[in-house]
């Protein structure tokens, strides 16, 4: 029923054959999709109930991005509602963020880590005011049209990290935002001695709790991204067959050619392969069997080059066509091609998987 | 396959040397090495520069405004430009309809097309696929009838590289209807003033104005626009089939560079405290690109070899032209991997002026512009069938 409503929405707000026009004038002021889809609840899926969530376990929030990814839909669902809005601490912030009116992002990819989220060496450093921050993030995905940012810092020792929730009007922080080449709205952050209140830090329990959050949380992510690539890859399948059916060259249709024919195939299996490897890791996070988040990494990797895969293949069928701007090919290809970077690709995620036996 | 060259072979390789160091700009060399198509401003300086040493059409013969150069005076050149990451001439005047003109043009054809293709004065652009006509090109539909001493052009072309910059268009169009698709196919030279004949942009994934559609209503062209024979333009294609190893193989040679500056940028990409080509994973997958290109990049050498000597490459043309768009997708690509997640900092919103850590990434353009190289010229799976036909015998 989800996945219908999820399917229903996509298709009545963002037409597949008509995003190459619609996207060029997204944007957040031209977007009231996102609101939408708070008051279709979605948004708060992937909150406990205790804070007023639906408690949605991740299998529920697989068939959302699964259907969002169906249909590219350009909205911050998997980075925001997924990732980051679960990690803010109850209060007026949070509030607005679950009803959909603020938005708030992961700050991720911070110095020189590339993909491993833990290694952090952002500070931040005790003052009067509050807490002192300082460092860089390249990856926030959808953070463009944040209104705050949960920013990953290690404090004291440098052993502890800890978890800031900073505006993103701020003296000394510095937002890159970038139209990404799979068309999201993302950005970089470069925090030079930024001040926050000393409430901004967010309470994960103590000891290790707040890298436990992050990197649940980065699982979340990792999870629901490797869904919507499920999704995306579904639709790039749908739409090679049907042009292998009705595309005719050399006097029939090219599906009739057997190489073709076993390109198609190898597309199918990949699409197979993903979806069955995403099951697998999101049912063993739903359920905590012991070894969920070496499962998480197999599933990215899987996805990652099994996504490459199906979006450079479905573009090489269609030929010329597939390489234009017009068709929308293209952009499931890129957004696969973004999905594999996004939390790791598939070579970070292969030797976690490698490291973690 | 000798390595060794003549003194005087040595002594012109210098002089190629000298003048690509001479000529070549960092910005021809940023183009070249993240795989992205140069700019046409770019490729008509380019060919100036050429046609002002004397060198504007390297493998045409003396009498055309060529170099004469032997095919050892060819394979110096083209390594020599590989190596200073020159640019490839546009190739659709000098190596496309060039040779076709001067194999069955006219006098008046030869007397004034070829000087302005050698000067670069003239670009041309290949009016040869249509919407329905793609790898099988003998299907196209665009009709040419006589009407006194003109043809009249109607149709549609397809993936018309350039003809937004473009001055002339050869065309094939059909002139009759017979059993054998590929007989009635005429070969017209149209002026890309003549009324009637519309180009509208079409966007490649990289979001770059290359290509385009053209569409020709009422387009009259003169008569002696037709390129030898009515109804024979197919056959004149053939004489491009010996030339197409010459072109896959400067391609083919500007591999290895890609690959050596990939791994100079990922050198020094900086993971936890490490360069990203000390990351096993990634070192291995750099490391078999190097290996590969190697291989590809021998296979030229024979090539040219076998064509010093006069010798039929047979299908390596076609394996040449398979390997090289490969090789460029998996390096560009494997470039986007190395830079991670700056490599989607496409370009900044509108307003912004934030640059990306970095500077601005033209890799993530090069790599999905790559995924055109295994589709246009004869696609991956066309270029087997040839192969497995013509080689193989299959």
């Amino acid at each position: 029923m989800l996945a219908d409503s999820v399917d229903k929405f996509c298709r009545a707000v963002h037409p597949t054959a008509d995003r190459p026009r619609l996207i060029k004038t997204a944007g957040r002021e031209g977007s009231h999709h996102w609101r939408a889809m708070a008051d279709l609840g979605w948004l708060l899926l992937p909150i406990d109930a205790t804070r007023g969530g639906f408690d949605g376990v991740p299998t529920d929030i697989m068939v959302v991005a699964e259907g969002l990814g169906r249909h590219l839909l350009p909205e911050p669902f998997v980075s925001s509602a997924v990732v980051a809005a679960p990690l803010m601490a109850a209060g007026p912030q949070f509030e607005a963020v679950a009803a959909g009116t603020a938005r708030i992002a992961l700050a991720l990819g911070d110095g020189d880590s590339r993909f491993d989220d833990l290694r952090v060496s952002t500070t931040a450093k005790r003052v009067a005011a509050g807490w002192q921050l300082s460092g860089t993030k390249h990856h926030v995905a959808d953070g463009a049209d944040a209104d705050w940012f949960i920013v990953p810092a290690r404090s004291g020792d440098a052993a502890t990290l800890s978890l800031f929730l900073v505006p993103a009007k701020l003296a000394g922080l510095t937002v890159g935002r970038f139209r990404s080449a799979d068309n999201r709205r993302n950005a970089t952050l470069d925090l030079q001695d930024v001040v926050v209140a000393e409430d901004a830090l967010i309470d994960c329990g103590g000891g290790g709790g707040s890298s436990e959050a992050l990197e649940r949380a980065v699982q979340r992510g990792v999870l629901a991204l490797c869904a919507e690539a499920v999704g995306a890859m579904d639709t790039l399948r749908d739409i090679t067959l049907e042009y292998l059916k009705t595309r005719r060259q050399f006097g029939t249709t090219i599906g009739s050619f057997q190489a073709l024919q076993h390109r198609m195939v190898d597309i199918a299996m990949q699409c197979e392969e993903a979806r069955a490897i995403t099951y697998r890791a999101t049912l063993e996070f739903e359920a905590g069997i012991v070894g969920h988040q070496r499962m998480a990494s197999a599933a990215k990797a899987r996805v990652g080059q099994a996504g490459l895969f199906v979006g450079r293949q479905a573009t090489q069928l269609h030929g010329g066509v597939g390489t234009t701007d017009e068709l929308v090919v293209s952009h499931y290809y890129k957004r696969l091609m973004a999905i594999d970077l996004t939390y790791g690709n598939a070579d970070y995620h292969r030797a976690r998987f490698g490291a973690m036996a | 396959m000798d390595l060794n060259f003549t003194a005087e072979e040595h002594r012109f390789r210098e002089e190629v040397e000298a003048f690509m160091q001479a000529t070549v700009r960092d910005d021809y060399r940023d183009a070249v090495l993240a795989g992205q198509r140069p700019t046409p401003a770019q490729m008509t300086e380019w060919q100036q520069a050429m046609h002002a040493r004397g060198w504007g059409a390297p493998t045409w013969p003396v009498e055309f405004g060529g170099t004469g150069w032997t095919p050892t005076q060819l394979y110096i050149f083209e390594m020599a430009a590989a190596a200073a990451n020159a640019l490839l001439q546009f190739h659709q005047g000098l190596e496309l309809i060039g040779p076709i003109i001067f194999s069955y043009g006219s006098p008046a054809q030869k007397a004034y097309y070829l000087p302005r293709i050698v000067s670069g004065e003239d670009w041309w652009c290949q009016g040869y696929s249509e919407p329905g006509a793609g790898s099988d090109l003998a299907g196209l539909s665009t009709r040419a009838a006589l009407d006194g001493d003109h043809y009249v052009l109607d149709g549609q072309k397809m993936w018309t590289s350039y003809a937004h910059v473009a001055t002339q268009m050869f065309c094939l169009a059909r002139t009759s209807t017979e059993a054998r698709r590929q007989s009635g196919i005429s070969l017209f030279l149209v002026d890309m003033r003549t009324p009637g004949l519309t180009v509208r942009p079409v966007i490649t994934l990289d979001e770059k104005h290359h290509t385009n559609e053209v569409f020709l209503d009422n387009v009259r062209v003169p008569v002696d626009c037709l390129v030898g024979e009515e109804g024979q333009g197919w056959s004149y294609g053939k004489v491009l089939l010996d030339r197409e190893r010459g072109v896959g193989a400067a391609s083919a040679l500007r591999v290895p560079a890609q690959a050596r500056e990939l791994r100079r940028i990922a050198a020094g990409i900086i993971v936890a405290g490490a360069p990203l080509t000390d990351d096993p994973a990634f070192g291995s997958r750099l490391a078999q690109l190097e290996i590969e290109a190697i291989a590809v990049e021998t296979m030229v050498m024979r090539l040219m070899a076998e064509a010093a000597a006069g010798l039929d490459s047979g299908p390596r043309a076609s394996m040449l032209k398979l390997r090289w768009s490969e090789l460029v997708q998996q390096v560009t690509e494997l470039w986007v991997e190395a830079i991670g997640h700056d490599a989607a900092l496409f370009e900044p919103l509108p307003g912004e002026t934030a640059v990306p850590p970095g500077g601005m990434p033209q890799t993530m353009q090069g790599a999905v512009y790559s995924r055109v190289m295994s589709i246009y010229g004869g696609s991956s799976e066309i270029q087997r069938n040839i192969i497995a036909r013509r080689s193989l015998g299959l």
